[in-house]
């Protein structure tokens, strides 16, 4: 349990002295100007605020997803190429334990960047409305699950492939999970009358997470209430789905050569 | 249960690339007794990396096994006697040898009450103390290598797993270390090392073994693999040369055994070549390894032609 946190610890730790933190104080500056910058185009104050939380929380999501993808695929990759993983794992500790770490403490730094960008952008517009919206944390909390979500199966994927290929294929995972169904109904289906590709994008539907579940932009941009449940149920699906992949590429991990 | 530090039992490892299996170990026996610095020599790809990874339970045997004292390798058990210096020892370079040791400590699960004792005493025997608290990024390779053996030493292990110790380290610190290890023998901890420096084998270790294409070649204490035997060396010019010598090189040189090196004198005069120099030398290992090598790899070659 303690080797899990410690190396949760030195993992999150070793993210941070990666340049790719630096991208994310970046983005939390541009977050925080952002709501003045929209302002000056505005017309009137409702306006104002539907495209801030619009603009700013599709743009935390990308990110968050920018990152996992990056950081999911190669943290356990790096570990192998730059051999820092022979004295870790010449320990008397599990490799799942050793998985379980890195994912956590990958999941860790990506969620803390989530939430930083959202509370710069918070405070961005509760400088200028005088309102503190605390409503965009609900929406964050889904997009912190829904990237961690993605460092595991880009994880997963890492112990399998390359980091370039566990990327793209954790990346295709996201695009068929995250595809909203009015897309493949109308775009797909019966504007462009790809039939096959729009079957084959529900068949694979079926096997991968529903990202769709995780974001809460809608709702929150437009003051509509979550239920608390919502958010439990939320993480829960989120938990579980980690778990089977984390267990997949631990299965696969346990008897690897390294 | 073999009273055994290191067992190794008809250890096989078969490698499946692209281009086809490739056998790392073939059945590969050895014995390494507690308390012993061992040296374990061989050329790269000889196999040494590989048998250390399958004790390590960094990579699976495909036949045979390997015990460490007694405890299956790769096992949780064994894992907790190891202390492990990897051939290419890279650590998170942000962190000081201090925060190193303590994530070490903790990883091998040394009691809380323990850890800061065990990693001053680490750092003790490296010489690291006054260091302790710099980055690694700003350690020489020397001091890199005395911070990697500190952190196989944290958990206090009976055993401890060298992979390449001085390998690419100046004359200098190639000396600390032989010196550390020297240490370490008096806390009666096992010292398994591989290593391309023969002086250095036959300078600390008790016993040595040379492996080479997978299996072991030879295995003792360094007379035991030396035979304390002398050669001859012998430098020629061949002034009316009537039939000559296999044994004397296009250069003129020439190396017999001390026994044989009347008669071979003799026949290189008939012959009519001029002796312009002649000295004695002990056999090394650095000779028995050449000799060992070069043989199986004529044996191999003459085989692969027939």
């Amino acid at each position: 349990m303690f080797s899990f946190l410690e190396i949760a610890r030195v993992q999150l730790l070793e993210n941070i002295r990666r340049q790719v933190h630096l991208v994310t104080l970046f983005m939390a500056a541009a977050m925080l100007i952002l709501p003045a910058y929209v302002n000056a185009f505005s017309m009137g104050l409702k306006a104002f605020g539907l495209v801030t939380k619009d603009f700013g929380l599709t743009a935390i999501s990308y990110y968050g997803i920018a990152m996992a993808l990056l950081l999911g695929s190669s943290v356990v990759p790096r570990d192998i190429e730059r051999k820092t993983i022979y004295p870790i794992l010449s320990r008397p500790l599990g490799r799942v334990t050793y998985l379980g770490g890195q994912f956590l403490g990958t999941a860790v730094l990506v969620s803390g960047s989530v939430f930083l960008l959202t509370m710069c952008m918070g405070l961005g517009i509760a400088s200028l409305s005088r309102e503190w919206d605390s409503g965009l944390f609900a929406a964050a909390w889904g997009y912190s699950l829904e990237s961690a979500l993605v460092v595991a199966i880009c994880m997963c994927f890492s112990v399998f492939a390359s980091p370039p290929l566990a990327g793209v294929l954790g990346f295709f995972v996201y695009t068929i999970g995250g595809m909203p169904n009015a897309f493949i109904q109308f775009f797909l289906r019966e504007d462009r009358g790809a039939l096959w590709v729009a079957d084959g994008v529900e068949a694979l539907q079926r096997f991968v997470p529903n990202f769709a579940i995780f974001r809460l932009k809608y709702p929150v941009v437009h003051g509509i209430p979550i239920h608390p449940e919502y958010h439990l149920a939320e993480s829960l699906y989120a938990f579980l789905w980690i778990l089977m992949f984390l267990l997949i590429a631990g299965i696969r991990f346990e008897t690897k050569d390294l | 249960m073999s009273g055994y530090a290191i067992d190794f039992q008809g250890l096989t490892k078969t490698f499946r690339t692209l281009r086809g299996p490739v056998e790392a170990l073939r059945g590969l026996d050895l014995q390494v007794k507690p308390g012993e610095i061992f040296g374990y020599i061989g050329v790269n790809g000889a196999g040494k990396s590989t048998s250390i990874k399958v004790l390590l339970g960094l990579i699976r045997a495909t036949a045979g096994a390997a015990w460490v004292f007694g405890e299956p390798a790769g096992s949780l058990a064994a894992r907790r006697k190891i202390g492990y210096l990897p051939e290419v020892a890279n650590y998170h370079e942000f962190m000081s040898a201090a925060e190193l040791l303590m994530v070490h400590a903790r990883l091998a699960g040394v009691p809380r009450a323990l850890q800061a004792e065990r990693c001053r005493d680490a750092l003790d025997v490296v010489g690291l103390t006054a260091r302790k608290h710099s980055r690694i990024s700003e350690y020489s390779k020397g001091m890199k290598q005395r911070v990697g053996v500190a952190q196989a030493l944290v958990s206090d292990p009976p055993l401890l797993i060298l992979d390449e110790l001085t390998s690419g380290l100046d004359p200098f610190a190639q000396r600390d270390l032989r010196d550390i290890m020297t240490r370490l023998k008096e806390r009666n901890i096992t010292v398994f090392f591989s290593s391309h420096h023969m002086s250095e084998v036959e300078a600390i270790c008790d016993r040595a073994a040379i492996i080479h294409r997978g299996t072991l070649q030879a295995c003792g204490t360094i007379p035991e693999l030396t035979e304390n035997r002398e050669r001859v060396e012998m430098l020629w010019e061949a002034v009316h040369v009537s039939e000559p010598l296999s044994q004397i090189s296009s250069l003129g040189e020439a190396a017999v055994a001390t026994e044989g090196a009347h008669d071979f004198l003799q026949l290189a005069l008939s012959r009519g070549y001029r002796l312009k120099r002649m000295n004695t030398k002990r056999t090394n290992l650095e000779d028995v390894f050449h000799s060992i090598t070069r043989r199986i790899d004529e044996e191999v070659g003459a085989c692969s032609l027939s």
